[in-house]
This record gives structure tokens, C-alpha cells and sequence, in this order.
């Protein structure tokens, strides 16, 4: 009697293992979704995070949404996004990330994603954006990655390229993370002894940075002698990266850019970056924490990539006849 | 002839006997051995690692002449590299073993570095040709020079690194040695003999003291139960009580181990305490690192300072015992303190708290040392005891502390210093103990110091010995050896081994520059001049600094300075003793004495001070050449004194 009881439980053991495991593979085998909500269509960074779930053989259904440049377009792709309720969202760039997610103390669950685990990439400063209060927890369901280079390492970068004793900025007010950056900047003057040249981008009617502007500009700096203009990472200044760079190489201005796309495909001549692409692969990793592991977002601290990359574009150097020093060749990747 | 023993003299004490034939013995056995060894590994080596070297070399020329290619198949033409001679010296300080690097084209001048010590005729010449790369307008050479004694020198530096070392196993093994010794074999056999001498005359009933644990345990207890079955035939009491006398009468040597231990313990911080305290300061403040790096060692100097002159009292008031205790509390709280220190106050205020506990400690050790030398046995032992216990502190000290630093870390380094003073306390506790010292006031009238400080000081030739013969040497302890050694040497890349290495350097001389020194009979002239070269010397070699700026030059800086202490040292002290006697013999020599003391820490505290303020404008290397070049100036003060002083013994 006792041993056919024993043989019984041991059975229902044996079957709930096996319906247990089948779940799991279920819940494996099943696809997790994901709504990427874009502001440049899909670039580096999203390739990268898209490739790292190939590589990994983890099953995503990844959908992209993107804002064509034009921020009006995100309060629809935000209600789309919460129709769908997928599994999670990832943003690109702090304008997008802002209008998504919202900003710490105006969060308004109406407006931006608050029930949905999110991840935000290539935000330039996710602390100054108030997007998180810090980078060990966003204390709410959302965290990501930093891809920004702090300039003090961007300048003590550029030092070892040339020596510079006038150093330019083209600050654009409607951008929160060039505000920010140029606070930064201008700190670090006396550690670095150079002597900050600043100059702002007139706004239109309404409001909206002025594109026409920046010729003239880059030519007020070369006017005060600046020997570096630093090139911030703004959306405004990224989408006219060639007419700051070709005119800023006209006038012999070499260009420090923290965005790889200034470098790769314009006319910066150096610049210290994390590869988008990169970016975009640990993002993906931050979203296998959500997916799989399922850890809590805000228990994800906001992380950068271990190494950045020191690009110099060797074309502009030959330009303008300012060849990098041979130790920074040795450890930086050459564009030609 | 007469013997020792005939002519009333001290015989020499056993422990002293042992110590110095052993040392001897060991000494010239393992020197021997070491540099026979090292004469054919050397010989051995030099065959097998010089082809491997020449490789690793071409190797470096083979990626110099890559690096090269790289930047011109880049487009950039060859007269205009950039930054070619960083990348050349970056690379020969890479590797040592290469001493010159040519970069050479048909069209264009070379690109060349060297070593300024090149010498042409100790260098193997290599060359990587160019080879035939169509993509390369200007095609390069590459010549190499490897210093073909390179193999002999590393060797060499190896063996030497390991003879010192064996040299401080040696020291604290001995020590060990000594201590065991004494317990297992020296102090029962005193005390068999005083309980042989108690029988024979029949006096008072003593204790015997639970430390005979060792071989001759048995032959003490049968001894005791002898005399106790003895006193009960004779119908005495026969209670081991805890308030008799101990047979054993304790002796100076006594206390060797736990002030060696405690001592130790303190001197483990020697190598890497300024390095360490430049770490935990980092770039958290805005006030120059350097200057504050010499403030917990001015602390340091002047809390000793202050403990020595004042807290002498203390252990009359409390006893040895409690007074080593606090003291041991006092640097295990420091100690354990400092490891886990996170800014400068807290630095300053455990190292002001060390000074005070090694102050209090070392003058616990001396009364006990002076309390147990009204016996027989301990005359002529004196403060040798003191001296050889921080000599072998001193010279085992900095080296194994740095050896721990590199291997634990600094933290951990501090806080095996606080077992070691803890263990030094347990030590102490289970010593027997001299009678505490009955307070009488023999004098009529209270010693007024200060008074006296200023009746010694008015006698220009005191003056002279303290302000110009002993100042500025410790101005060079505080500022060359503790604060500068530590922060050149990790300038120079120098492993924290090698640091220790620079201490033990120093101390050694002193160890082997006293016992020469004592050897001879002096007289007054002598010992004049004797301060006047040896304040001369101690900052001599400094002052090469202002030109050198090398390891080298460092070790020559170091040496000198330990040769000139082994001179002024011991004949200053005389001399301010002698002197005082004289000229002030209403003061006595405790007096001169503490005078002496606290002009010393004066001295670290000044030189400390003068090393962060001159670190703070100046590089390391021309701060102590400046600081050699006070020194110096100050001792040529002394000069008066060799026209002043008689030839009398």
C-alpha cells in the first residue's frame, strides 16, 4: 500500500518536472517583443543591439519606430507603443528618451511609458537630461547606457594629438546636453589651462536652431585664433556635421568630435568615441538582464562600453598638415 | 696577562657572545655561498640568456620599424613624423637592455636616441633592413644597440636583491633565535643557579616562575621539589606563592624580543608610508599632495618629541607593565586606524597617536633595562640591549614591510604591524619583572629642565654640536630617507622591495659603522672631528642630486648619509655629555641627555617640514640636492669645534 502511494508520488513528481520544463521551453521558444522607438532611422547603435540577439540566439520580435528627425512624431509612437504592450521599450537619443520616458519629477503616466520596461541608448547625458537621478538606479522601471566620452578624457585625448590654448564650443541653447557640456567644459579650463571661446546658435522664430548661422560662427572662432573647436554630440550639430567640419577645415580649425558620425563620415579630425555599434551591443546585453534574467530595471546601473576608440580621419589631417603623433597612432583607429 | 675576570671587568655577556659568533659564523658562510652561486649562475646564464635577449631586442626593432612603416604607408611623409623622440625613449625606457635606436632613410636624416650612459665598446649592433615594400615612398632601417653586459648586471642586481634579503632573514631569525635561547636555556639556567645559591646560604623562600616550559623544565621542578622537601625537613613553609620573589632575577636582555617586535612593528611602515599616504590623499583635495604628504611625519616627529621629553613620568606612576600595555594599545589603534584611514586628518592624528605609543614603549623598555641593572649579572650589558634590539628592528624593518606591501598590500601591511605590536605586549606580560622603583627624592631641590636646557645651550659649543652636528642629520633622516627615498624610488619605477632595500642600506651602515666606531679609544680631538666630517658627509652626498637624477645617485645620497652618522652619532653624544659635565656641572646628564632627544625630533620635524615645502616647487630629485645643500651649509658650523676641543680622553 505504502509503496504504491511512494511510486504514485514519485510519477506526479516525474510528470510535473516535465510539464514544468515544457513551460519553460515555452516561455523560451517564445519570441520577446520589443518596440525601438527611433529618431535617424536605424544606425549603428541599433544595428549593434539588434545583431548582439542574433549572436546570442535569443528570440526577439523587434519592431523600430521611427520619428524621421521630427520630434512632433513621438507622442503617436508612444500611444502606438501602448497599445501593443510589448515586452519592452529601448529609445534612441535623449530627445526621443525624454518625450518617451519623461524627466524626473514630470513624469505623467498619460503622456510617457511608465509600465513597460524600458532601456535608452546614445542620451548623451542621462544624469544633466534628468532622465535618471544617478547612474546606479534609475529608481524607476527603466535604465540604459552612456555613450558619451566625459570630455575630460576627450581633452586629455586631444592633448596628446596637438596642444591647444584656445578652445572653441558652438553651444546650441535648445539642446539640454550641450548646456550641460559646456558647463563641463568651461570647469575644466584651469585644470587644462586653455581658454574657453564660446559661441551660441541664433534661434528662428520659432525657437529652432539656425542652420545658416553656423558658417558664420565657425568663422567668429578662427577670428579669436581658437587652435580646437569641440564638437558637441546635439542632434542639431551631428545632422550639420559637414557644413561645421567643412568650414571649420577651410579655416584650418581642426574639429575634436565626441560622435563617431562627425569623425567616420565628415571632416573632424580626431575625436574620442564609443562606437555606436558598440553602444548599441551593450544595450542589448542590458535588455537580456530585463528579458531573461528578469532582473528589475532599476536595479540596472546606467553603464558605459569598457573602452572607447580614438579615431583620427587621416584624410583631414593630411588636409590640414597636422599629422598625429606617432605613439597616438599607435592606439588609434586611422579613418582613411 | 691578565684576563677580563682578573681585572674586575664585566665578562662579556653570553647572549652578546652568541649573537656575534653566530652572526659571524652565518654570515661568511652565506655570503660565501651566495657569491659563489652567483659567480656561476652568472657565468651560466650569461651563455644562455644573452642569445635570448639579442631576439627579444630585434623583436622591438622589428615593431619600432612597423610602427614606423605604418604612419608612412598612411601618407605621412618621413620629415614630418611626429613625436619621434618621445616614441624613442618611451621605447628604450621600455627596455632596458637596449641603449641606442637609429631610424635611418637614404633621403632624409636619422631619427636617433641613446642612453647617456652608451658606451660603445659594450654594445652588440643589430640591424632590421628594409624590405621591399612597394607602398612605402621612403623605405626605413632600423639599428639597434643591446649593452651586452645587460644579462650580467640584471644578474647580479638579482643576487645582490638576494643577499641583502638573506641578510635581514638572518637578522630576524637571530632574534627569534636569541629569544628561545634565552627562555629554554639562559633564564633556567640563572634560575637553577640562583636556587643552588638560595640553598647554600639559606635565605628567604622564592616562587619559581611558570616560563620553564623548555628542555630544562624537569631539572628546575626536581630542583624546586629538592629544596621544598628540604625546607619541610627543616619544617618551613613550602608554598609556591605569587607574592614571593621570583629565583629568577630578571635581566636586561629580558626584554630584547618584545621591544625588537614592537620596534618592528613600527619600522614595517618605513618603506611605503609616504607612498601610502599619497595614495589615500590622491586628487581628492586642492592642497599641494606633496606638502601634505610630509605633515603625518612632522606629526609624527614632534608627538615623539613631546612623549619622550614628558611622558617619562607616566610609567613611574603606573608601572612597566600598564605603561607598555597602553602604549601597545596605543599603536594598535593607530596602526589598525591608518589602514583604514580615508583622508589626511584622520593620517595625522593616528600617526601623532603612533609617536606617543612608540615613545611611552621605548621608554618602558629602558626602565627596565635601568631597573634590572643594579644586579650583577647585568652589569655591562647597559643599553647595548636597546641598542642591538633597534638595530635589528631598523634592519629588518623597512625590507620585510616592503616586501609585505608588494605582496598583501599597504592595508594589510599595517594591520600585520598591529599583531606584531600586540604580540610584542603579550611578550612583555609574561617577563618577569624587576622590583618597581621606589620613588625617593634624593634631591633637595626639583630639577628646573628648562632651566637647564638654557644654561646647556648658552655653552657655545653645545650649541654648535646640537644646532650644526646632530640637527641637520635628522633634518636628512625626516626629509631624505622617510619622506624623499620612498617617492623617488616610485619615480624610478622601483619595486617597493627595492625601497626597502634603500633602508636597509642605510641602517646597516649604521649597525657596521657602530661597532667599528666603538672600537676606538677617543679622545676629544678625535671626536670633533669625527662630527665635523661625518655632519659634513651626511648631506654630501645629496647635494649630487641637484645634477643626478638617478637610483644611483639616490644610493650614493643614501650612503653618505649613513657614513656620516656612524661618525657623528656616537661622538656627539659623548661629546654634549662630556662637555656639559665640564663646563655645567650643576646639571646632570639627563639633562644634556633630553636636550639632545628633543633637538633630534626638532631636526625630523624641520626636515620634514623643508621636504614638502620644497617638493612643492621643485622636482624630487633637486628638492634633495637643495636639502643636501642646507645640511651642509649648517654643518660647516661645527668647524669651531676642532680648534676648540683638547686631545684629553
Amino acid at each position: 500500500m505504502m509503496s504504491s502511494m511512494l511510486r504514485q508520488t514519485r510519477w506526479a513528481l516525474v510528470i510535473f518536472v516535465l510539464l514544468c520544463a515544457q513551460s519553460m521551453n515555452e516561455a523560451m521558444a517564445r519570441p520577446f517583443n520589443i518596440s525601438m522607438i527611433l529618431f535617424r532611422g536605424c544606425e549603428d547603435a541599433c544595428k549593434g543591439f539588434k545583431e548582439y540577439f542574433v549572436t546570442n540566439k535569443i528570440p526577439v520580435n523587434i519592431e523600430l519606430l521611427d520619428a524621421e528627425s521630427d520630434a512632433k512624431k513621438i507622442p503617436a509612437l508612444v500611444s502606438q507603443v501602448k497599445a501593443k504592450r510589448p515586452d519592452l521599450v529601448v529609445t534612441w537619443g535623449t530627445t526621443v528618451s525624454i518625450a518617451v520616458l519623461g524627466q524626473i519629477g514630470k513624469v505623467d503616466p498619460n503622456k510617457h511609458i511608465t509600465d513597460i520596461p524600458a532601456l535608452f541608448m546614445i542620451a548623451s547625458t542621462p544624469v544633466g537630461s534628468k532622465l535618471v537621478p544617478n547612474l546606479n538606479s534609475s529608481e524607476r522601471n527603466i535604465s540604459g547606457t552612456l555613450y558619451i566620452v566625459p570630455p575630460d578624457t576627450l581633452l586629455n585625448a586631444a592633448r596628446l594629438y596637438m596642444p591647444f590654448k584656445r578652445l572653441g564650443y558652438i553651444l546650441n541653447s535648445t539642446e539640454n546636453n550641450s548646456k550641460v557640456l559646456e558647463a563641463e567644459i568651461n570647469l575644466l579650463k584651469n585644470k587644462f589651462g586653455y581658454e574657453f571661446i564660446k559661441v551660441d546658435v541664433p534661434l528662428n522664430a520659432e525657437g529652432k536652431p539656425m542652420k545658416e548661422s553656423l558658417p558664420g560662427l565657425i568663422e567668429q572662432l578662427a577670428e579669436k585664433k581658437v587652435d580646437l573647436l569641440y564638437m558637441a554630440a546635439d542632434s542639431f550639430l551631428l545632422v550639420n556635421r559637414d557644413v561645421i567640419t567643412q568650414t571649420a577645415m577651410s579655416h584650418n580649425l581642426p574639429v575634436l568630435a565626441s560622435a563617431e558620425a562627425a569623425v567616420i563620415e565628415s571632416n573632424a579630425l580626431l575625436g574620442v568615441v564609443n562606437r555606436y555599434f558598440t553602444v548599441g551591443q551593450l544595450t542589448a546585453s542590458q535588455a537580456e538582464k530585463i528579458l531573461v534574467s528578469k532582473v528589475n530595471p532599476k536595479d540596472i546601473p546606467i553603464v558605459a562600453p569598457p573602452q572607447f576608440s580614438y579615431l583620427i580621419n587621416m584624410r583631414v589631417a593630411k588636409e590640414l598638415k597636422r599629422y598625429p603623433p606617432i605613439k597616438v597612432l599607435q592606439v588609434a583607429d586611422v579613418i582613411k | 696577562m691578565m684576563t677580563s675576570a682578573e681585572k674586575g671587568l664585566p665578562k662579556k655577556s653570553i647572549e652578546k657572545l652568541l649573537i656575534s659568533r653566530s652572526y659571524a659564523f652565518l654570515l661568511i658562510l652565506s655570503l660565501v655561498s651566495t657569491f659563489l652561486l652567483t659567480w656561476i649562475a652568472v657565468k651560466q646564464f650569461e651563455k644562455a640568456l644573452l642569445p635570448e635577449v639579442l631576439a627579444k631586442s630585434n623583436v622591438v626593432a622589428v615593431s619600432v620599424k612597423n610602427t614606423v612603416e605604418n604612419a608612412l604607408r598612411l601618407g605621412i611623409p618621413y620629415d614630418a613624423l611626429v613625436g619621434m623622440d618621445e616614441f624613442l625613449a618611451d621605447t628604450l625606457s621600455d627596455n632596458p637592455e637596449i641603449d641606442y635606436l637609429k631610424i635611418h632613410s637614404d633621403k632624409f636624416s636619422d631619427y636617433v636616441k641613446t642612453r647617456p650612459s652608451l658606451k660603445a665598446d659594450d654594445l652588440i649592433s643589430q640591424e632590421v633592413k628594409a624590405e621591399e615594400a612597394l607602398d612605402i615612398i621612403t623605405p626605413i632601417n632600423v639599428s639597434i644597440g643591446v649593452r651586452a653586459s645587460y644579462v650580467n648586471e640584471k644578474l647580479l642586481s638579482m643576487f645582490g636583491d638576494a643577499t641583502l634579503m638573506l641578510f635581514v632573514c638572518l637578522a630576524a631569525c637571530m632574534e627569534i633565535a636569541l629569544f628561545f635561547l634565552l627562555r629554554w636555556v639562559l633564564q633556567p639556567f640563572d634560575t637553577w643557579q640562583e636556587m643552588i645559591q638560595g640553598v647554600k646560604k639559606g635565605g628567604d623562600q622564592h616562587r619559581l616562575e611558570a616560563m620553564n616550559d623548555g628542555p630544562f623544565s624537569n631539572l628546575l621542578l626536581s630542583t624546586e621539589t629538592k629544596i621544598q622537601s628540604l625546607r619541610q625537613m627543616a619544617g618551613q613553609a613550602t608554598q609556591n606563592l605569587p607574592s614571593l620573589k621570583s629565583w629568577y632575577y630578571p635581566m636586561g636582555r629580558d626584554v630584547r624580543f618584545a621591544l625588537f617586535l614592537f620596534v618592528l612593528s613600527e619600522e614595517l611602515l618605513r618603506s611605503f608610508f609616504p607612498l601610502y599616504v599619497k595614495e589615500l590623499i590622491g586628487t581628492s583635495v586642492n592642497v599641494n599632495v606633496d606638502l601634505l604628504v610630509s605633515g603625518p611625519i612632522m606629526a609624527y616627529m614632534f608627538f615623539a618629541g613631546v612623549a619622550t621629553l614628558s611622558m617619562g613620568n607616566l610609567i613611574d606612576k603606573f608601572g612597566l607593565k600598564r605603561a607598555f600595555w597602553g602604549s601597545v594599545a596605543l599603536s594598535v589603534i593607530s596602526l589598525v586606524g591608518l589602514a583604514f584611514s580615508k583622508g589626511i586628518v584622520e593620517v595625522i592624528i593616528f600617526r601623532s597617536i603612533s609617536a606617543i605609543g612608540y615613545s611611552v614603549a621605548t621608554l618602558a623598555c629602558q626602565a627596565y633595562i635601568s631597573r634590572t641593572m643594579v644586579h650583577p649579572r647585568s652589569k655591562g650589558a647597559g643599553m647595548t640591549v636597546f641598542v642591538a634590539a633597534l638595530g635589528s628592528a631598523f634592519v629588518c624593518g623597512a625590507p620585510i614591510g616592503a616586501v609585505l606591501a608588494d605582496v598583501l598590500g599597504k592595508p594589510a601591511t599595517l594591520l600585520c604591524a598591529a599583531a606584531l605590536a600586540l604580540l610584542s605586549a603579550l611578550i612583555f606580560q609574561k617577563m618577569v619583572f624587576p622590583e618597581e622603583s621606589v620613588k625617593t627624592d634624593h634631591s633637595p631641590v626639583k630639577l628646573n629642565r628648562t632651566k637647564g636646557f638654557v644654561q646647556l645651550l648658552k655653552n657655545w659649543r653645545i650649541s654648535l654640536l646640537i644646532f650644526c652636528g646632530i640637527l641637520p642629520g635628522k633634518m636628512l633622516l625626516a626629509g631624505l630617507l622617510f619622506y624623499f627615498t620612498p617617492l623617488l624610488l616610485q619615480k624610478y619605477e622601483l619595486s617597493q622591495a627595492s625601497i626597502g632595500q634603500f633602508f636597509l642600506l642605510y641602517y646597516l651602515q649604521l649597525m657596521i659603522g657602530g661597532a667599528i666606531g666603538s672600537r676606538f679609544e677617543n679622545n676629544e680631538k678625535l671626536q670633533s672631528v669625527m662630527v665635523i666630517c661625518g655632519s659634513i658627509i651626511s648631506g654630501a652626498g645629496a647635494v649630487a642630486l641637484l645634477w643626478l637624477d638617478s637610483p644611483f645617485a639616490l644610493a650614493l645620497a643614501v650612503v653618505s648619509f649613513g657614513l656620516g652618522q656612524c661618525l657623528v652619532l656616537a661622538p656627539s653624544g659623548d661629546l654634549i655629555l662630556t662637555i656639559a659635565k665640564r663646563d655645567c656641572p650643576e646639571w646632570p646628564s639627563t639633562v644634556a641627555i633630553s636636550l639632545s632627544r628633543g633637538f633630534e625630533r626638532v631636526g625630523g620635524v624641520i626636515g620634514a617640514a623643508i621636504a614638502g615645502t620644497l617638493s612643492v616647487s621643485l622636482s624630487y630629485h633637486t628638492a634633495v640636492g637643495v636639502l643636501g645643500v642646507i645640511a651642509v651649509v649648517i654643518s660647516l658650523g661645527t668647524l669651531p669645534l676642532f680648534f676648540a676641543s683638547s686631545n684629553r680622553k
